[in-house]
């Protein structure tokens, strides 16, 4: 009944032409932002912070989570056309997409909008009717609880990455670190100010967002200005796929589907991850594996189903918990302090409209989402002759205002452009800038929940062993560690037995 | 060994900038009513930081004494020379007009107008034909920032 109630006063909170017109405009923006190579979701929702800075808070956040569902999907017309992922998040979409595209480009790009839809969906559902759960769960968690928790969850997103444990954990504790500049919490010293005053509050964190999202892919994209964009087909036809194709695919769009909504709670495993690994789950249950990679539309269903439905998992840890499952995540995390609205059970309590509001506009604006690309997919698809390189100053124009407008000082452009060069420069060395962004965010809360938890135990470390659940998260930690080169050590030393047997 | 110089680079950065932070953290002022006080996490960070940077450095020189796979990381294609030009001037665009907007009295607008215009055309390598595109896009763009920022949110401009 409370639930139904909650619902009502969502609705009632969406229900008027601004929200609708701010999520088909978040939407149609967003897909064109993630269909052209070199932009991505996260840059979209990083632009969009400082515009919501003058808006209320629902029709601000709408418009945030209709520019990530847009890119979400955006991403996958220029990697089925061009064979050029939009977004990182349509990496694995390239491998079918694209042949597929030679073919039939209308049907190619079918298969993935309505993936993208149903897999979004599916995640929007889970996101409605699990985070008030583990709202609740979340107010029962102490501070050695959260600590452990968050400690977990840097385990996790630096095993998570590409860029392997150590680089990952490197940049994460980077973040932290940086995270320490300002004013210390519980009893307010400053740190690492080096007597400027402008520090003393630390850095802006959208600044420092927008530094390392948006500049090092403009660099990227300003060095390859001399590559040629390849040639493309638009002749779209038959794009909805048959109710036939779709009742054969059906069972991995669940299983999809639901890898990427449980592969976006967990913290720092994104939506490539989510497809990589619905692609291979895929593959694998498929009776021809072997037409994976030369067109199978399991492979586009897979692979846009999970990244997709990542959104809605992500979700869950930021708004129950604080703890974002993406940079993206993160972004919106931002989004919602700047509106004085700190993420956690307290939330669901005080402002259960806005909560469910913001559950609904995601569910708006997948719809949207649909009927925008299946309408205007052409025109979407005419915006890839434009070459990025075009995009570059005006995007960093709107970079350099929107650090501006958060607290009125040039500091912060510098802090943008500063935070780009470190972005830049360690990208380019391998450390990935996702873990430093959660890094970032977590930073703070652990150091207030440990120094709070300490100084009601009286300076003794052991609840955070001898209390269950922080025990449990600290295991989890170690196990989410060990098992994977556990199990790599075993498969070598079977193959090195093998090898002396041969 | 150009291999072994280039990864232990940023390792090697990483130990000096903890180091030299960590001297800092001798500024910060012991704790009065709680047990940790507001230095202890930042050396935690500090000493996971050289810790694992050291790991860095041992892994990849064992790895070049041994010889085989590199250790885990995905690395950018390199960049060619004239790349690097491109991003220098890029940023070098970028920090001269934030520093006109600082240092002079130029309107915010119009030191956009032309910011968008001198970049612009040097990315389309100075072809006259682009020259309408650009002077449209840097129009488009200053009306879109004017409008967005000056009267939908009423901000003021730097």
């Amino acid at each position: 009944m409370e639930f139904l109630q909650n619902i009502m006063m969502g609705l009632e909170n969406i229900a008027s032409l601004y929200i609708v017109s701010m999520i088909v405009l978040g939407v149609g923006i967003g897909i064109i932002i993630g269909a052209i190579p070199g932009l991505s979701a996260t840059m979209a929702v990083g632009l969009a912070i400082p515009i919501t800075f003058g808006m209320e808070a629902m029709p601000g956040l709408a418009l945030l989570i209709s520019l990530y569902v847009g890119a979400l999907t955006g991403g996958l017309i220029s990697a089925t056309l061009l064979k050029i992922p939009g977004t990182p998040a349509s990496i694995v979409t390239t491998l079918d997409g694209y042949p597929m595209a030679r073919k039939n480009p209308g049907k190619a790009l079918g298969y993935g909008i309505v993936a993208s839809f149903l897999g979004g969906g599916f995640s929007y559902i889970c996101l409605l009717t699990l985070a008030p759960l583990c709202a609740e769960i979340a107010v029962k968690l102490g501070s050695f609880e959260l600590f452990s928790l968050i400690m977990c969850a840097m385990v996790m997103i630096a095993d998570s990455t590409q860029s392997g444990f150590v680089k990952a954990a490197i940049a994460g504790f980077i973040g932290m670190l940086i995270s320490t500049v300002g004013i210390a919490p519980i009893d307010g010293t400053t740190r690492f100010t080096f007597d400027i005053w402008q520090l003393a509050s630390g850095f802006d964190q959208t600044s420092v967002l927008l530094g390392l999202f948006a500049i090092p892919p403009l660099l990227e994209v300003v060095q390859k200005f001399d590559d040629p964009l390849p040639e493309y087909s638009m002749n779209f036809k038959e794009i909805l796929p048959s109710r036939k194709d779709l009742k054969e695919s059906a069972w991995n769009l669940i299983r999809s589907s639901f890898i990427g909504t449980w592969v976006g709670i967990l913290p720092g495993a994104g939506a490539v991850t989510a497809s990589i690994v619905a692609y291979n789950q895929a593959k694998n249950a498929s009776s021809h594996p072997e037409t994976f990679g030369t067109g199978d539309k399991d492979g586009i269903i897979a692979s846009e189903s999970a990244n997709n439905a990542v959104s809605g998992g992500a979700m869950i840890p930021m708004l129950t918990l604080g703890i974002p499952g993406c940079p993206v995540a993160a972004l919106l995390l931002s989004g919602l302090i700047i509106k004085d609205l700190q993420p956690g059970p307290a939330l669901f309590a005080s402002n259960p409209g806005l909560v469910y509001g913001f559950f609904l506009s995601f569910i708006l604006a997948n719809v949207v989402m649909l009927l925008l690309m299946l309408i205007l997919l052409k025109p979407f698809a005419m915006l890839l002759k434009v070459r990025t390189c075009y995009m570059v100053p005006f995007i960093l124009v709107m970079c350099v205002i929107g650090s501006f407008v958060m607290n009125n000082q040039m500091t912060d452009v510098w802090v943008l452009i500063g935070f780009g060069l470190v972005g830049y420069v360690l990208e380019r060395n391998g450390f990935p800038l996702s873990s430093l962004v959660l890094g970032l965010i977590l930073g703070p809360i652990a150091e207030i929940n440990l120094r709070e938890g300490l100084t009601a135990s009286h300076g003794s470390f052991m609840p955070l062993v001898t209390r269950p659940v922080s025990l449990a998260f600290l295991l989890l930690a170690v196990i989410v560690f060990i098992y994977p080169r556990a199990k790599a050590y075993r498969r070598k030393k079977q193959a090195a037995l093998q090898q002396t047997v041969a | 060994m150009k291999q072994l110089y280039k990864e232990c680079l940023m390792p090697v950065l990483i130990i000096i900038g903890s180091l030299f932070l960590w001297l800092e953290t001798n500024s910060i002022p012991p704790p009065n009513f709680e047990p940790l006080g507001a230095a202890f996490f930042p050396r935690f960070i500090l000493v996971v930081l050289i810790a694992f940077s050291a790991l860095l450095i041992v892994r990849s020189i064992w790895q070049s004494v041994r010889g085989g796979a590199r250790p885990g990381g995905h690395e950018e294609p390199p960049t060619t020379a004239r790349g690097y030009l491109r991003m220098g001037i890029t940023l070098a665009l970028l920090v001269a007009y934030v520093l006109l907007i600082i240092y002079t009295d130029i309107h915010f607008l119009i030191l956009t107008l032309c910011y968008m215009l001198i970049f612009g055309w040097y990315l389309s390598s100075w072809k006259f034909r682009t020259l309408p595109i650009i002077l449209l896009l840097a129009v488009a763009t200053t009306g879109i920032v004017y409008a967005l920022f000056g009267v939908f949110l009423g901000v003021f401009f730097p």
